[in-house]
């Protein structure tokens, strides 16, 4: 009797909960709508990276544009960070020293006006090099001490080089002003001979001061300018050809012999 | 028609469309998906009311589906695809049971009366009656007892699907079986003798 109504109570709960359900369709929608957030929403990588990677360079282009526009301000922001950074004595020497020669060519300009162009290349690095450097020492935050150190000694070495160019340019400046007869070459040699009294192409400069002064028509100055070289004190260079030039000019001026670079 | 995706004996292409279909799954394919729903939500619609009643099969029948490519992640492919959904089903069914479980405890503990259907088996026709004369009983038998009775009596499924299903061995699922079938008899004889 209990089994047959067990028996009827199942089949019945069978038959009654086959039936189709309305819902299912409603339930399908969620389904698949929840499981569109769930599983399809998956990104690709390159949906974050690239957006990641465009404000990274974006940044970083901002931050080297502020630094080349702004040093000062950066610097500034910099050591309100990172705190104060000593500056360290061996950045400034160099420096300073890279100076000298342009400003041992200021007072040439004086005389002429001809000189400026080639010293001024060498006045105007100068300082340029220096406040460019006092920028990175100042824009070095941490660790800034020993990259300046390094960075100071190169340019210790071109430093130099300027003197040698200055020199350079005004003995061919002076020379070049000689052949053209110009009149400014007796200033020019004059202030080769300032800039390098004892400079390795002096006995040139000096022989051919006294030749301009020759053809200036300055005898006595160019006997006085050419009786070193007759008296071989530049070790033999150019004194027969003094020796000669001082006899044809103290022939025309009716002064005695010349004998031994001794009048 | 049978599904492709069904029965112990496939064919070979019928085994390798399963698999992509399956793959497919696994990858949160939402039109694959869509097609395993339209295959199986009868049968797990129909699990589901019998399981956990009619109030709360829809929401059974939404967490199947929705876990389902996660939880096929961990299938080893033995056994058919509507078996393994319907194993989903009970893991979710155990957990539904639980909190309603708690929550009967808890009405009970205020002295309010358990959860009833609308209209009392007196006033429903008489296979309508019996049907909710034997849900109200299953409502009171535990989950283990109460599964493995859906599954082999109502769902009329072998031990050994069943089995499956449950995660458990056919021995265990006719110890269960056995138990279940005379709880729910002594408890329909004593409504029906009212």
């Amino acid at each position: 009797m209990s089994d047959d109504l067990l028996e009827r109570a199942t089949r019945a709960l069978r038959d009654v909960t086959a039936e189709p359900d309305l819902r299912s369709g409603l339930t399908r929608a969620r389904v698949l709508d929840q499981a569109r957030a769930r599983y399809g929403a998956k990104r690709p990588w390159w949906r974050w990276f690239v957006p990641l990677a465009a404000v990274l360079a974006t940044s970083s282009a901002l931050a080297r544009v502020a630094q080349q526009v702004f040093p000062e301000e950066v610097a500034a922001v910099w050591n309100a960070i990172a705190g104060p950074t000593p500056v360290s004595a061996p950045v400034a020497a160099p420096r300073r020293r890279a100076a000298v020669p342009a400003s041992a060519t200021e007072p040439e300009p004086a005389t002429e006006s001809a000189p400026a162009p080639a010293t001024e290349p060498a006045s105007d690095a100068a300082p340029v090099r220096s406040a460019t450097s006092e920028r990175r020492a100042n824009r070095a935050a941490k660790v800034r001490a020993a990259p300046i150190a390094v960075a100071a000694e190169p340019a210790q070495t071109p430093a130099l080089q300027p003197v040698e160019s200055a020199e350079l340019v005004l003995f061919r400046r002076a020379q070049r002003l000689q052949r053209a007869g110009d009149r400014g070459a007796l200033a020019a040699w004059d202030a080769y001979l300032r800039v390098a009294p004892h400079g390795t192409l002096e006995p040139e400069a000096r022989y051919n001061r006294a030749l301009t002064l020759i053809r200036g028509g300055r005898g006595r100055e160019a006997r006085e300018a050419l009786a070193p070289f007759a008296a071989g004190s530049f070790a033999g260079y150019r004194a027969r050809e003094a020796q000669a030039l001082i006899v044809a000019l103290e022939r025309d001026a009716g002064v005695g012999e010349y004998v031994d670079g001794k009048r | 028609m049978a599904s492709v995706l069904d029965g112990q004996q496939r064919s070979r292409p019928e085994g390798a469309a399963a698999a992509t279909a399956t793959e497919r799954l696994q990858a949160g394919d939402l039109a694959a998906l869509g097609h395993a729903y339209d295959e199986h939500h009868a049968a797990v619609r129909a699990f589901a009311r019998r399981l956990v009643g009619e109030a709360h099969a829809e929401d059974l029948v939404h967490d199947t589906f929705l876990s389902l490519p996660k939880a096929l992640q961990r299938w080893n492919g033995q056994g058919a695809l509507r078996t393994f959904i319907l194993g989903v089903a009970v893991n979710h069914a155990r957990h539904h049971s639980r909190s309603r479980f708690r929550l009967r405890a808890l009405l009970e503990r205020f002295g309010r009366e358990p959860e009833r259907p609308v209209l009392s088996p007196e006033e429903l026709p008489d296979h309508k009656r019996l049907a909710a004369l034997l849900s109200g009983a299953l409502e009171q038998l535990s989950f283990e007892h109460r599964s493995a009775f859906v599954l082999c009596e109502i769902e009329e499924r072998p031990s050994s699907e069943v089995a499956r299903i449950l995660g458990i061995p056919e021995g265990t699922v006719r110890t269960r079986l056995h138990h279940a079938r005379q709880k729910l008899r002594a408890r329909i004889e004593r409504e029906a003798a009212r």
